[in-house]
């Protein structure tokens, strides 16, 4: 990793398009302000991190021979949202029959 | 690009009346970076819930459903570089699938990541997961409030 020394309103490029600049300096905290096209993505580390242990927390891991998720969704609010969708859809073709 | 989400968006109309279908991810999903497609499998029994999962035995699973109809206020915003991979030209050919976390014992709650959905292109259905450009307004572990939601 290349690590650069850079003062307050000193800044660093990166190819053509990227320019990051450092704005504030207080205590532990830097401010640091990127110009770069809207087509790349920035975005602060733990959010990545966040997403990848939410997905590693989501994979199930036994999931049934069949495409039947009824034996995982046990916990009765997936089956109350399961009965207010059908409930729903239920009225909804009731109303355009009419 | 802003999505508007269709209010009875959870009757998904991919392949009709099939059950199944392959969704190509070719970025992977965080956290599992090799996956390259998984099978979006439905029931209608279980709407709005769906599987995600490898089609291979003792595959990567996970559980997901549309948001429309059933998260209110959930907005969701793609960056303009998402919008062109996935070809994406509006609502009408993208389906927004959001990743459920169960609770560890059958009383708790289920929690949606409405952070980083996984946007698939209907018509192609090539999707990946994206962190939403209005990420800020939204919770990761956003807790199903079956009572509440905007049914």
């Amino acid at each position: 990793m290349l690590i650069l020394s850079r003062k307050v309103d000193q800044g660093i490029t990166i190819g053509d398009e990227i320019e990051i600049s450092i704005t504030k300096i207080e205590g532990d905290s830097v401010k640091i302000g990127i110009s770069a096209p809207r087509s790349i993505s920035i975005l602060r580390r733990e959010i990545l991190e966040e997403m990848q242990s939410s997905n590693i927390a989501a994979a199930v891991t036994s999931v049934p021979k069949q495409s039947t998720l009824k034996s995982t969704l046990a916990a009765g609010s997936a089956k109350q949202l399961i009965a207010q969708v059908r409930a729903k859809k239920a009225a909804k073709e009731g109303t355009s029959q009419k | 690009m802003k999505l508007k989400l269709d209010e009875d968006s959870n009757a998904p109309e991919i392949g009709q009346s099939e059950s199944r279908s392959e969704i190509c991810l070719p970025q992977g999903l965080f956290g599992f970076a090799e996956i390259r497609s998984m099978e979006l499998v439905f029931d209608q029994d279980e709407l709005p819930f769906m599987w995600l999962r490898e089609q291979k035995q003792d595959g990567l699973a996970f559980i997901v459903l549309e948001p429309g109809g059933i998260i209110s206020n959930y907005s969701v915003e793609i960056s303009d570089a998402d919008v062109k991979l996935l070809e994406i030209t509006g609502a009408e050919d993208t389906m927004i699938l959001n990743i459920v976390t169960l609770p560890p014992d059958q009383s708790g709650k289920i929690s949606l990541n409405l952070v980083g959905p996984i946007i698939v292109n209907r018509r192609t259905l090539s999707g990946k997961q994206c962190i939403i450009n209005n990420h800020e307004e939204f919770s990761a572990r956003h807790v199903l409030d079956v009572g509440g939601e905007g049914l």
